[in-house]
């Protein structure tokens, strides 16, 4: 089976299943349209990504390698958040500072689906939440003007779900 | 003297060279305590604009990943997003598609006071209003308007138009009881532009006689791009026909009331190819005609009819169809022969009278690719239903709701269990404790169960349904038993794959005491569940004029 090198931001090199790397799509066109060959032994360059976060992520390409094309997004599949499957779940059982850098990684590298189930984490974090409490998880100061925020809660009442 | 704030990374007191985060936290650090060079000039802290390490990665994920995780979200919980800061609020607002998923609903009491900049919604339901003139709001808010509904209006042909004009972008629009103050033939000079982006159109129960008439006649000319067409009450046929060939090469769906004429005029449109059809009301009309006009229209996958169309339908006519989707209303005692349906995929069947019809599936119906099925309001009679769903072994949802079963057999002497259901709704239904019983056993792979208002479901069955379907993903519930009890069972007895439980309740039926609340999400908070507590309001079924 063909490998190839991955050197990551802090010059960590990895060596990597071919057929693992190109879930991701930046690697994927790196190959394939680039034409940069993996068999001179040469690393890719990933200089946005942490050998940390890669080694993560590569654990989850692993275990995913394998997974069939998603099928097209429709509207309600998009807004399901309970969908994540259990290995996923625990996979990303991560501190929050751990979570985001795999999301930031994984949009460098172009995994849509890792992308997505960690966008679904993110709005299981939100679900549920008051505006205070939403601040509290993510760390966001309230920036509006004083008062302002009751005029949005006050207006948000003309608002309802749309059926 | 003011107290020194503390470090945000040791937590100590911070006296002097205070760095404050540049991001959204807007917390403080001791110089040393971050990133920055030991050396750096207390002075340029601010021009550094220094973050911390959850705020550089909090800023560093591109907007559209935040729209992307937003979007996931329901209504409620986005408008807790908009109210948490600027960034967000404003990510929001400027999101085509977060902001379709807000709608905004005005009565006349609110519409003067009405500032449009919050929320920044996209649809607009006006009721119950006098509309004199366009309101001082409405250009920046109908702008970036995509629905527009008013319902109950009393406005002026010429306020309706320059309120259009101002609504460029708008794909939908819907009038119910619209009436005109005053009405002057100079006014239709106002229709001299187009609503290039309209796609659905709802006209309905507007009382002047010729007004509705007149609004047909105009929108044939300003709407090139139609889609969907619903028209309730067309006392004039012919402005229909005229704007149905307007429109023909672009229309997909029509909402009508049919008579022999409308249907004659349409088969002869050639450009004319349906696929969603709604009948409201059959006036004037012959089995033969309906054949007719099926096969004019080969196209049509989706069907919906009442019971007076129902009558001139048959399964050969069915047949002429490659229906995906059929729903029927009933009125009176029915027996469904659908025949031979193999593209057959979503069926409903709607009893809106108050007495609950005799329903009896015949044997001839056969949907073998069914994958949905909702029944509301009817009386089952024998085991003609389980019988009807034992041919359809691809079915994943089944739907049952205000139903009524005069024998506690129905689903007992089956051999065949329905393997392929998902999802099993059960809602407001009187059905005697062994039928219940004997459907849960029959939908064994069961991921969403939602078991609301009926009578039997105390906590001995959800003890039971708990045992019985270890795999079970989602539990909604509503019932009038005891909620401390049922939580006490269901804590004791849920298996690990259970993600969400919603637990609804309504004023004077079992509510739900802030102790139990409190240890439900104490327990489901530990094992990776979400708990939502629901005040259930009443569901409305039937149409809705508006909906294709």
């Amino acid at each position: 089976m063909s490998t190839i090198k991955l050197e990551t931001s802090d010059g960590v090199k990895f060596t990597v299943k071919t057929q693992v790397a190109k879930c991701s799509g930046t690697i994927r066109t790196m190959l394939e349209d680039i034409g940069i060959n993996p068999q001179d032994g040469e690393a890719i360059p990933l200089s946005n990504v942490h050998s940390t976060i890669l080694q993560k992520i590569l654990v989850w390409a692993e275990h995913h390698v394998d997974d069939p094309e998603p099928p097209r997004d429709d509207a309600d599949a998009a807004k399901r958040t309970d969908d994540i499957c259990s290995w996923d779940e625990d996979f990303l059982k991560v501190d929050q500072r751990t979570l985001f850098d795999v999301m930031l990684a994984a949009n460098y590298l172009d995994m849509k689906q890792l992308i997505a189930v960690c966008c679904k984490t993110v709005a299981n974090m939100i679900k549920g939440k008051t505006a205070d409490q939403i601040r509290k998880t993510f760390n966001i100061e309230n920036d509006f003007p004083p008062g302002d925020e009751d005029k949005i809660r006050l207006r948000n009442q003309f608002c309802e779900e749309r059926r | 003297m003011s107290r020194p704030d503390s470090c945000a990374t040791c937590g100590r007191m911070i006296f002097r060279h205070v760095v404050t985060c540049g991001g959204p936290c807007g917390l403080l650090f001791h110089l040393t305590c971050t990133s920055l060079q030991p050396e750096t000039d207390p002075a340029t802290f601010d021009e550094l604009s220094w973050l911390c390490d959850g705020c550089r990665l909090f800023l560093a994920l591109p907007p559209e990943v935040w729209t992307v995780i937003f979007g996931q979200l329901d209504v409620p919980d986005l408008l807790g997003v908009r109210r948490t800061c600027r960034t967000w609020k404003q990510l929001v607002d400027e999101s085509p598609t977060l902001r379709a998923r807000l709608s905004v609903r005005i009565e006349d009491d609110h519409r003067l006071n009405y500032d449009p900049v919050v929320p920044a919604a996209s649809r607009v339901s006006i009721t119950v209003s006098e509309i004199e003139e366009v309101d001082p709001w409405w250009p920046t808010f109908g702008a970036k308007l995509v629905s527009v509904e008013l319902n109950e209006c009393l406005i002026s042909l010429a306020t309706l138009l320059e309120m259009l004009r101002q609504a460029p972008l708008l794909k939908e629009l819907a009038l119910f009881g619209v009436i005109r103050s005053d009405y002057h033939v100079r006014d239709m000079a106002g229709a001299n532009f187009r609503l290039d982006n309209l796609e659905k159109l709802a006209l309905g129960e507007c009382d002047e006689r010729k007004f509705l008439p007149t609004l047909v006649k105009m929108f044939a000319k300003m709407c090139p791009r139609l889609k969907y067409l619903a028209v309730r009450e067309n006392s004039n046929r012919k402005a229909l026909i005229r704007l149905v060939r307007a429109v023909q090469s672009t229309l997909q769906g029509i909402k009508f009331e049919v008579t022999f004429k409308v249907l004659e005029a349409l088969m002869k449109l050639e450009k004319l190819q349906l696929k969603h059809v709604t009948i409201l009301r059959v006036i004037k009309f012959s089995e033969e005609a309906f054949s007719n006009f099926f096969k004019a229209q080969p196209s049509i996958e989706y069907l919906c009819i009442g019971p007076d169309a129902l009558q001139l339908l048959n399964a050969e006519t069915f047949a002429l169809l490659k229906l995906v989707t059929i729903k029927i209303e009933l009125l009176d005692n029915f027996t469904l022969n659908l025949g031979h349906m193999p593209t057959l995929k979503h069926l409903e069947l709607t009893a809106t009278g108050f007495h609950h019809p005799d329903l009896i599936f015949d044997d001839r119906t056969q949907t073998p690719n069914l994958e949905d099925f909702r029944l509301f309001g009817a009386q089952l009679v024998g085991s003609s239903l389980a019988n009807f769903l034992t041919r359809c072994p691809r079915l994943q949802l089944l739907r049952l709701a205000y139903l009524e079963a005069s024998s506690s057999h129905g689903f007992g002497s089956l051999a065949q269990p329905f393997n392929a259901v998902q999802t099993l709704k059960i809602d407001e239904c009187d059905l005697p404790r062994p039928l219940l019983l004997n459907l849960l056993r029959l939908c064994p792979n069961v991921r969403h169960l939602e078991l609301l208002a009926v009578p039997e479901v105390d906590h001995a069955v959800v003890r039971g349904i708990l045992k019985r379907f270890p795999a079970l993903r989602r539990l909604a519930l509503f019932t009038v038993h005891d909620y401390a009890s049922l939580a006490r069972c269901l804590i004791k007895y849920h298996g690990p794959d259970l993600r969400q439980l919603d637990l609804k309740y309504r004023r004077g039926f079992g509510s739900i005491d802030a102790a139990t609340r409190a240890k439900l999400l104490e327990h489901f908070g530990a094992s990776g569940c979400r708990v939502r507590f629901y005040w259930r309001d009443e569901e409305v079924y039937g149409q809705d004029l508006m909906k294709f």
